[in-house]
């Protein structure tokens, strides 16, 4: 059974087979079967009692499902290596005509996604009262008619929350009969917007609110937990640029609900913001990170002459591309915690459409966007799929087995098509252990003083990104770090053991079609943990880290990231 | 919040400050001991764009600093500005 155990997506494929995959619509006449309700949440406890939903496990006590089963130290593998993974691109974070600063249809958001090369997208409008009032009732039927006319796309509802005493985070679900309600539910109740219109908290982003952001987590698990829906997921959105979200509350959402709160977005939309061809003034930061601290920042992350948080780097946030930094420190307790890019797509550069006219307030909705003729080059956004793409491996192309691809970390954050593809294969390469080995975000073990070999496959890009370039890929860099376990201090934010150990250049790459590469920890004495990231070289600094993104002067294609999320080596 | 982000150029001082000057300059023309650029050093013939006139300063125990970033070759914009992107209506 510990193989069974070990190999999360049997479940969900049994699971498939059995029920069929809740597609096409929230009122799916096959949800609406109690016993496939009552079964779906038998085999959510299957899994939970395999260690497959939550992953990875963790050192900390309490750390809720699969820490029996995965914790460190242990022999279940997690996320087995199989070498015929698929990946699926896609944007989990996408407005909406039903956001008061956003203007197009589903439907044109959609379009553009196909058109653009994404298989699954994630509709999260702006929560509010009047989102939650107006709004989710005309989103709902716009979504399904959008599944109806795209076939060939998963369209997934969900929320950009408003984190009580923090930043953004998009929530979503799959479709299924308690789809809308456990989304209306939440927003009503634990929406940081609503709670401060409703005096509960001073305001949206006051630390007051951190509590109910906690609950609001374990409500999304708890509906999980009862069957009311497969799965729910959390990212946390453009962590860094208001310096809100504290690392302790990082913490606080991964460990209230490690099945939920997954993640980040390791790079924000709003890529073409800092554009030297942008016309908006003031001029702002890629990401539109523009900003400084504020009455709810927390104090570590203060600018300085040595770094500024609130800017990107390389396109991506600081906590994810510092190596050491607040994402590695996360990751160094052992824990998973992984990342993704999106468009946050509200008004897109050189589109010629501004904002319909209808009165938000009073109706949850722009209105119709008005076709003005003419493109406005003041907006900061790419289209969904133009620019970011986070591609996620799953056992097929569903609503459920992609986001279990995304809970379970097989995801990696692309920039401008820098790759299109990354096979990660890391396995005990001598002494006892793990010689299947697994992949990413996944966690293999080894026998003490073992070896420990990684394999990698890049598949390069097949062909020009959306700016009409067939980009290079110029180096790789392989990070590694020590897990040293749960911290004491919560707003812990560097992990000063991990580094770069490896840089591969792979610039005599070009023109082929994939780059190998492996490399092989001798004699391993201690749990580490390993992550991929690769630049097309254009803009790095001597250590080889990206620069920081100047204000008002980044071509975002002139500067092309990718970061691949963690595997875990439990030495035994 | 971190340490005491102090308005120290609030009246008079501030309005006579022009959108773009040297650091050289705005060292001489107002309170401000330092210019501190994030990433590499803020030469006295760098260029500062303050936007719209808009100076924040922090005061430190050894003097009032001014934290800028690189906005291209030579010049420097404030870190804190009067009115970076808003999202959501302001409210985000």
């Amino acid at each position: 059974m510990a193989h069974d155990h070990g190999h999360p997506h049997d479940h969900e494929h049994t699971h498939d087979h059995d029920h069929g995959p809740v597609e096409g619509s929230w009122r799916d006449e096959r949800a609406d079967d109690p016993l496939s309700v009552s079964r779906r949440a038998f085999l959510a406890g299957a899994a939970v009692v395999a260690g497959t939903a939550a992953g990875i496990g963790g050192a900390a006590a309490g750390v809720g499902q699969g820490t029996a089963a995965a914790a460190p130290g242990g022999r279940t593998p997690v996320n087995p290596w199989s070498g015929n993974n698929r990946f699926y691109a896609g944007d989990h974070h996408i407005h909406t005509q039903y956001s008061p600063d956003a203007q197009y249809t589903v439907e044109q958001q959609v379009a553009k996604g196909q058109q653009y090369g994404l298989s699954w997208v994630v509709i999260t409008d702006h929560g509010s009262v009047a989102h939650q009032k107006f709004s989710v009732d005309q989103v709902t039927p716009n979504i399904e008619a959008s599944r109806a006319a795209y076939r060939d796309m998963l369209v997934y509802q969900g929320l950009e929350w408003n984190i009580p005493g923090a930043e953004h985070a998009t929530v979503f679900l799959p479709p299924g009969r308690n789809t809308v309600d456990i989304l209306k539910a939440f927003e009503l109740a634990y929406d940081g917007s609503v709670l401060a219109s409703n005096g509960v908290i001073p305001r949206a982003t006051a630390a007051a609110g951190e509590p109910y952001a906690i609950q609001a987590l374990q409500y999304l698990d708890q509906q999980v937990r009862s069957g009311r829906t497969d799965i729910a997921l959390m990212f946390a959105n453009h962590p860094s640029r208001n310096g809100i979200d504290s690392p302790h509350e990082l913490r606080g959402w991964r460990d209230a609900a490690p099945r939920v709160a997954v993640g980040m977005e390791g790079a924000p939309g709003h890529q073409i913001a800092a554009s030297p061809l942008s016309t908006a003034s003031p001029r702002s930061g890629r990401g539109y990170y523009d900003r400084s601290p504020n009455q709810d920042s927390f104090a570590g992350y203060a600018p300085n002459g040595a770094e500024n948080p609130y800017r990107t780097y390389g396109g991506f946030d600081w906590m994810t591309a510092k190596v050491g930094g607040v994402w590695d420190s996360l990751l160094a307790e052992g824990l998973p915690w992984f990342v993704t890019s999106t468009s946050d797509s509200h008004q897109v550069f050189g589109d010629t459409y501004r904002p319909g006219t209808q009165d938000y307030a009073t109706t949850g909705s722009r209105g119709a966007p008005v076709d003005t003729g003419v493109p406005i080059t003041t907006y900061g956004d790419f289209w969904p799929g133009q620019y970011s793409s986070t591609l996620v491996a799953a056992q097929s192309k569903n609503y459920v087995d992609v986001m279990r691809g995304l809970q379970s970390g097989q995801v990696v954050a692309v920039h401008g098509r820098l790759i299109d593809g990354l096979d990660v294969r890391v396995r005990a390469f001598r002494g006892d252990g793990d010689r299947r080995g697994v992949t990413l975000g996944g966690r293999t073990f080894v026998a003490r003083g073992g070896d420990v070999k990684l394999d990698v496959t890049i598949d390069l890009a097949a062909g020009p990104n959306f700016n009409g370039q067939v980009p290079r890929l110029a180096k790789v860099d392989l990070i590694s770090g020590p897990v040293t376990g749960p911290v004491t201090d919560r707003d812990t934010l560097t992990a000063p053991q991990t580094r770069v150990v490896k840089t591969f250049d792979v610039t005599s790459s070009a023109g082929g079609r994939r780059v190998r590469l492996d490399y092989t920890f001798t004699d391993v004495q201690q749990s580490f943990y390993l992550r991929l990231r690769g630049s097309d070289g254009n803009q790095l600094d001597s250590a080889g880290n990206p620069l920081i993104d100047v204000v008002g002067n980044e071509d975002p294609f002139a500067d092309l990231w990718f970061y691949a999320n963690p595997v875990f080596v439990d030495v035994v | 919040m971190t340490g005491a982000l102090d308005d120290a150029l609030a009246g008079s001082g501030r309005a006579a400050v022009p959108v773009r000057l040297t650091v050289a300059e705005l060292l001489a023309r107002t309170a401000i001991d330092r210019v501190v650029g994030i990433g590499g050093e803020a030469l006295p013939g760098d260029e500062v764009d303050t936007v719209d006139g808009y100076l924040r300063p922090v005061r430190h125990p050894d003097g009032v600093e001014l934290l800028v970033d690189p906005t291209g070759p030579r010049t420097w914009r404030p870190v804190e500005i009067r009115s970076p992107h808003e999202c959501c209506g302001g409210h985000g």
